[in-house]
């Protein structure tokens, strides 16, 4: 789910033909960048697993809006001129190209990628839809506390460095399990994990409401896959309220335990007996995403660490496993001054994706 | 001629047929089979997983006297692994073209799925003999889109107990459900109906297997056929407080005018002066547990009002809360409340001559959207609820690719017809909608029905009414 203020800037766009908007003719000259693009999760934006789930069970244009391109066909997803192509506004087509481009400067700002990882949740009721004040996807407001706490980097050099235009994030497992650390400790006391993101500029988890880590424990030898059981869960949780006096609903969060930079999370595993298998599993979707089963459970997954533990000081990571983190060389050290108020508040200094977002539907939405 | 109904008296002649769940724990087949490799299991080429289904839908099931309740015959039984019920399909004939489809759970690949087939009525050797079986089928594979995978022709044996057909599947394509068509069959020796007891279904796939997934769907298919069971217990007790003269209601649908729908549903205004400004929570002495079948749909939000249906059982208990219920989703995520009533009360000042209130569910998946009634329950002389003015406020599905988030504004005038003994054996509703678009051009809009909707809920006798 992506904002709407890109979708806003290129409505405006100068008209022209859609296939040659098309990512694919980009690439006759851009072959580099397209056969990146080509693998990157933004390709398949409009034809994911997840995203075609969720919109089978919502079928809103607010979520059309951001994760197609309404300049090209829509199972391109979002393509080259969603983030190339500039407002009408900003003058003739560049040379050989359909479309006004975005200044370099621009396309390195990462309040580009704001637009749209970073909107509020709507809320469709008595006949309209309005914007309420809970973020839906809020990654750039924590990169901005993770920015205001010391952190380096911006989207687009995590995300695209080089220029890469694969833009691997969490659908990349590789990338997902290099950027958790996970420490064991064994001691007579109870087992524990220790979880820590690392190199991440935003929450871990971040990005679409439902994701979430969690920690699992089954008893080692024994293979059966339901014998797993959830011994810790981070991510967002969600509630929904109701106003009596005005029968009006609203969606609350509950807890948010994603990962902050720099916070290490300590998981007690317990003190049972006999070996215990542990693992770390990412999950892109929500538990009842997870029941409905209509998802891959490919497309849902991504386990990123596992071990077994024989006893007190015996503990052994399993293959592949990342190596311990080392905070005291980072400049994150000091994250844990983030706090939400000073993410609420940067998000009010900010002109969200959402506000613009807000606007177009209050306009929109009156009857 | 043959007769068209399924022997139910379980007049057991013969040994049960194989128990599907003995097959799934690893059992040897039943009389007359070669055992089955069970799920999990490796079998000379392939390794099994089983894919469950919490629910089968088919082009048709058999609904006769034999089967008041629906305690058997529904295409969901094949999936109970209890081949004491069956889908029935529900056709004239021997139900040549009728499907039966099996929703799983999407897989992004897979080499092959296996079909174990209770075919015919297994629940006895008596009925499995008078009733008809499938013999060729076509069996379809669909993918996420409904886009067929594969189909191939295969014919089914006379067997008892579980019969095996492997579909190998071509290479890249996914799938989501299953659907088995019946091209001809093996006649009963008494009746024209073709039934099958069960069907199972494995896949050997690289898909990681997600077995929470597979485990919800089968506790939700055997929570609704204890469901099932439990209704047909009710309605056969037919308690005093169930208001109905039947325990299913077909309808029957027809338009009518506008205009004087209009007029009618503006009587509401008039009553609606008369509430006091007093609120009541609502109480009545035993509930009504179970909607009648034809009733009970989600969109009719019957529910709503159930248990008022006459005043002299109903306590008005004076609070001062705006909220006096709420029910929660299979999550525990709050999900419907119900308002706080007020009250129109006659020239005793004791009877109740109208009720009101507001309901409202809401939806909370990654955005909420809300489903919103605004109901005035008017009662006659006796006490009975003789009509019921209502507005919904529904956001409809999408009607096209461009056409998102319609919402639908429908008034309703429900009269309730009863019987001798004070039951309901007739309901008319009257309705009318507006519709209106929230985005684009045409967002703000608004389209009215040429038509009011009529709509008559006639009660269907069955042998103990």
């Amino acid at each position: 789910m992506m904002g709407l203020a890109l979708t806003l800037g290129l409505m405006a766009v100068t008209p022209a033909a859609p296939d040659r908007l098309g990512a694919s003719a980009c690439g006759d000259c851009h072959g580099t960048a397209f056969e990146s693009w080509r693998s990157s999760a933004h390709a398949v934006s409009a034809t994911n697993a997840i995203y075609r789930a969720g919109f089978r069970v919502e079928p809103r244009q607010f979520c059309v809006d951001c994760h197609t391109s309404t300049l090209a066909r829509a199972e391109e997803g979002i393509g080259c001129a969603s983030c190339h192509a500039a407002a009408r506004e900003a003058g003739a087509p560049a040379a050989g190209h359909a479309v006004a481009l975005r200044a370099r400067a621009d396309l390195r700002d990462p309040a580009l990628c704001r637009d749209c990882h970073e909107f509020a949740t709507p809320a469709f009721e008595e006949g309209a839809v309005r914007m309420t004040s809970l973020p839906m996807q809020r990654t750039y407001s924590e990169w901005l506390a993770y920015r205001a706490a010391g952190g380096a980097g911006t989207c687009q050099s995590c995300h695209m460095p080089g220029g890469d235009h694969g833009m691997r994030g969490a659908h990349d497992p590789d990338l997902l399990r290099r950027s958790l650390a996970v420490t064991v400790t064994d001691e007579a006391s109870g087992a524990r994990l220790t979880l820590a993101s690392a190199g991440v500029g935003h929450g871990f988890p971040t990005g679409d409401l439902f994701r979430h880590l969690t920690v699992e424990v089954r008893a080692a030898g024994d293979a059966r896959e339901d014998a797993w059981r959830v011994v810790d869960r981070m991510g967002r949780r969600f509630e929904t309220r109701l106003d009596g006096a005005t029968m009006r609903a609203y969606k609350v969060e509950t807890a948010d335990t994603a990962l902050v930079p720099g916070v290490p999370r300590v998981v007690a595993l317990g003190t049972g007996r006999g070996r215990l298998e542990w693992r770390v599993r990412y999950h892109y979707g929500s538990e009842r995403d997870e029941r409905r089963g209509v998802v891959t459970a490919e497309a849902l997954f991504a386990t990123l660490a596992t071990g077994t533990i024989d006893g007190p000081s015996r503990a052994r990571l399993g293959q592949g496993a990342p190596p311990r983190a080392d905070y005291s060389a980072s400049p994150r050290a000091a994250w844990p001054a983030f706090s939400r108020a000073r993410s609420r508040r940067r998000r009010a200094e900010l002109s969200l994706g959402s506000r613009a977002t807000a606007a177009l539907y209050s306009r929109s939405a009156s009857r | 001629m043959r007769v068209k109904r399924a022997f139910v008296l379980a007049v057991v002649l013969c040994g049960m047929g194989g128990s599907a769940a003995a097959e799934r724990a690893g059992a040897g087949g039943a009389t007359g089979t070669e055992p089955v490799p069970a799920a999990g299991q490796e079998s000379a080429q392939h390794r099994w997983r089983p894919l469950r289904s919490a629910e089968a839908t088919a082009t048709s099931y058999l609904q006769n006297d034999w089967n008041l309740y629906q305690e058997n015959y529904h295409p969901s039984y094949v999936l109970d692994e209890n081949p004491a019920t069956a889908w029935v399909e529900g056709a004239k004939g021997f139900g040549e073209n009728e499907a039966i489809t099996l929703p799983l759970s999407a897989l992004r690949s897979a080499r092959a799925l296996r079909l174990r087939i209770w075919n015919g009525y297994q629940k006895s050797m008596h009925l499995w003999t008078k009733n008809a079986m499938p013999r060729r089928v076509r069996v379809t594979v669909l993918d996420a889109d409904e886009e067929e995978v594969t189909a191939s022709e295969t014919e089914l044996t006379r067997t008892r107990g579980p019969q095996e057909v492997v579909v190998d599947l071509p290479r890249g394509r996914g799938l989501a459900a299953v659907r088995i068509t019946i091209l001809s069959v093996y006649p009963g020796l008494r009746f024209d109906d073709t039934c099958i007891s069960d069907i199972l279904v494995d896949v050997d796939s690289d898909v990681p297997y997600n077995p929470v997934a597979e485990n919800a769907k089968h506790e939700a298919l055997l929570k609704w056929v204890a469901g099932r069971k439990d209704q047909a217990r009710y309605f056969a007790s037919r308690p005093p407080e169930f208001p109905f003269a039947f325990s299913r209601f077909v309808s029957k649908k027809a338009s009518g005018d506008r205009q004087a729908f209009k007029q009618r549903f503006a009587a509401r205004e008039a009553i609606g002066k008369t509430l006091g400004p007093t609120r009541y929570k609502p109480v009545t002495k035993q509930s009504v547990k179970v909607l009648p079948d034809g009733l009970s749909e989600e969109n009719n939000y019957a529910e709503d009002f159930a248990q008022l249906f006459k005043a002299d059982r109903v306590a008005l208990l004076e609070t001062k809360d705006d909220v006096v219920s709420r029910s929660d989703d299979e999550d525990g995520n709050p999900r419907a409340w119900t308002s706080s009533a007020r009250v129109a009360r006659g020239p005793d000042q004791k009877a109740i001559q109208a009720l009101a209130f507001e309901a409202k569910e809401v939806i909370t998946e990654r955005s909420t959207w809300s489903y919103d009634r605004n109901l005035l329950l008017v009662y006659d002389g006796d006490g009975r609820l003789q009509t019921l003015y209502r507005s919904v406020n529904n956001f409809s599905e999408s009607e096209g690719e461009d056409d998102y988030d319609t919402v639908t504004d429908t008034d309703e005038i429900w009269s309730f017809v009863y019987d001798a003994a004070g039951k309901v054996r007739e309901i008319d509703v009257d309705s009318l909608a507006r519709h209106h678009r929230m985005y684009g051009k045409k967002a703000a809009r608004e389209r009215e029905d040429r038509r009011a909707k009529h709509v008559v809920y006639l009660g269907l006798p069955d042998k103990s009414s």
